[in-house]
């Protein structure tokens, strides 16, 4: 008798992914072609990953920071339509800005207090040319984001790995330095899968236990693997 | 007066139910205690499962001595340094419990590697979320530890006797296992003035994280209550378990636990088969 089952319309539980992204002058050539690709490249093991677990909704955004803060996909994208609209490099590295652009979307509401921890993922390959403290305490009075799995991945040597320590915020997860376009894809599909398939898990965890998010996010892959060009 | 309904339902993502339930009336029926816990199932709490069977049966087990002492008898000034005591006692019953289970069971060679700290620390693998309630004629006695649900439904309007903690978000939770998890417990004395609640609604939070909102959720209690109007409280035995399937199914993926006390409705059957739990 499903049709007299008690309580309104049934919902599996958001899990919002948001690449934070830095497209700055110093992004041109290469690594913004790089960075396009990993990403594109990731969404098929990404939905593949939800398609595994029904009870969340894993939606995609992303912020850009460069010319402009800006929305890049700002509308909350099902995963399994999502397609990857490429990003175009120029200007600086407001990545504060960024931090404030992201701490806007993750009040409640416009979050609901049922969703699964959110996944922030910043990439970056520089540093910060406004005031990154600011826009980052502006982001961790937000409850979201403190529950968030935070993630930074380098671009490089040249990137401010104090900058992206701090936006991880979690002395177990260590920033994820690329070196080569093909490092660079398995950081982002690690990201895109390993660590979306540990935040959708319903399992509870303890209040207060993790200094960052509540999710276990497993093995980091490997970045000791420098065997191929160092191009960046 | 009471009629009692539990169900629980097991998430196809986890490998046994790691939440518990239990009730108890007494041949006098003349009150009804009620409990509901949602061990965590996390890597660390890897003995949820007997840690929320620990903790409902320690919680029925407190409120029927409390009401066979009428300690709670007029209390509705005067209550907090009761609940402190309560609160506390449970704590370290629960504990007690937890302690002679693991020298019973000591962690075998493969829970010991699962975890460093809690091979230091092994109460956390046992940890769990616990509510309840204490019904009788005169008063009603709402307890919770952490997440999940109490809704309480009065002539079609549903409010809820201890309000959702907006801190816990994102699957974080309070439990016994924590050192100071006697603060964290929250209490409402409820005298019964004029009728009786339509129906109590206990659940574990993989119940509300099945909808989209709290609205969507607390039409179960309207639901459930025009159900037992309408159909009886043989219809809804014979299919709460699907319903309460298909509702993790396509709603939180995670294990589902409920306890529904309805007044009883004049000329309604008695109870059939109702088993009186005892300890």
């Amino acid at each position: 008798m499903q049709t007299k089952r008690p309580g309104g319309v049934l919902s599996n539980r958001p899990l919002h992914f948001i690449w934070i992204l830095d497209v700055s002058g110093s992004m041109e050539g290469d690594k913004i072609q790089s960075l396009n690709y990993a990403i594109r490249n990731s969404i098929p093991a990404m939905k593949s990953v939800a398609d595994e677990n029904p009870n969340a909704e894993v939606l995609v955004r992303c912020i850009t920071f460069g010319n402009e803060v800006k929305w890049h996909i700002g509308t909350a994208v099902n995963v399994a339509d999502f397609e990857w609209q490429d990003v175009q490099a120029g200007g600086m590295t407001p990545m504060g800005k960024a931090m404030n652009l992201l701490a806007d979307q993750l009040k409640i509401p416009p979050m609901t207090d049922r969703a699964l921890p959110p996944v922030l993922v910043l990439i970056t390959d520089g540093q910060p040319t406004d005031d990154f403290n600011t826009g980052y305490q502006s982001l961790m009075q937000e409850s979201w984001a403190k529950k968030a799995v935070r993630l930074g991945i380098a671009m490089g040597e040249d990137a401010d790995s104090t900058v992206i320590e701090k936006f991880i915020g979690n002395k177990e997860i260590k920033p994820l330095v690329a070196h080569n376009s093909d490092q660079l894809v398995n950081f982002i599909k690690w990201a895109s899968t390993a660590v979306v398939k540990a935040a959708s898990s319903p399992a509870s965890q303890l209040e207060g236990e993790t200094t960052t998010g509540n999710v276990p996010v497993g093995s980091m892959p490997d970045v000791t693997d420098v065997s191929q060009n160092v191009v960046w | 007066m009471w009629q009692i309904v539990a169900e629980s339902v097991q998430s196809a993502n986890h490998p046994l139910n790691q939440d518990a339930s239990k009730y108890f009336i007494p041949k006098d029926r003349d009150h009804v205690v009620i409990a509901v816990a949602d061990g965590h199932g996390s890597k660390k709490c890897f003995r949820s499962d007997i840690g929320s069977k620990f903790a409902v049966e320690v919680l029925i087990k407190n409120f029927r001595h409390y009401f066979s002492r009428k300690i709670f008898d007029n209390l509705l000034t005067g209550f907090s340094g009761t609940k402190e005591i309560m609160a506390k006692t449970i704590h370290r019953q629960w504990l007690e419990k937890v302690k002679i289970h693991l020298n019973s069971n000591p962690f075998t060679p493969e829970e010991e590697l699962i975890d460093a700290k809690v091979l230091k620390n092994q109460v956390i693998s046992y940890g769990t979320t616990l509510l309840g309630a204490l019904i009788t004629k005169d008063y009603i006695i709402y307890l919770q530890l952490g997440d999940g649900d109490i809704l309480v439904l009065n002539d079609n309007v549903v409010t809820r006797p201890i309000p959702k903690d907006e801190n816990l978000i994102a699957n974080e939770t309070y439990s016994l296992c924590d050192p100071q998890a006697e603060s964290y417990f929250k209490f409402c004395y409820q005298p019964i003035i004029g009728q009786f609640p339509d129906l109590i609604l206990l659940s574990t939070d993989g119940y509300s994280n099945s909808f989209p909102n709290d609205q969507e959720f607390q039409k179960t209690a309207l639901d459930y209550h025009n159900l037992y109007k309408e159909e009886g409280l043989d219809f809804i035995r014979k299919n709460i378990s699907g319903w309460l399937k298909d509702t993790t199914i396509n709603g939180s993926g995670d294990d589902l636990t409920t306890i529904l006390v309805f007044k009883e409705i004049q000329n309604e059957s008695t109870i059939k088969g109702e088993a009186n739990i005892t300890d």
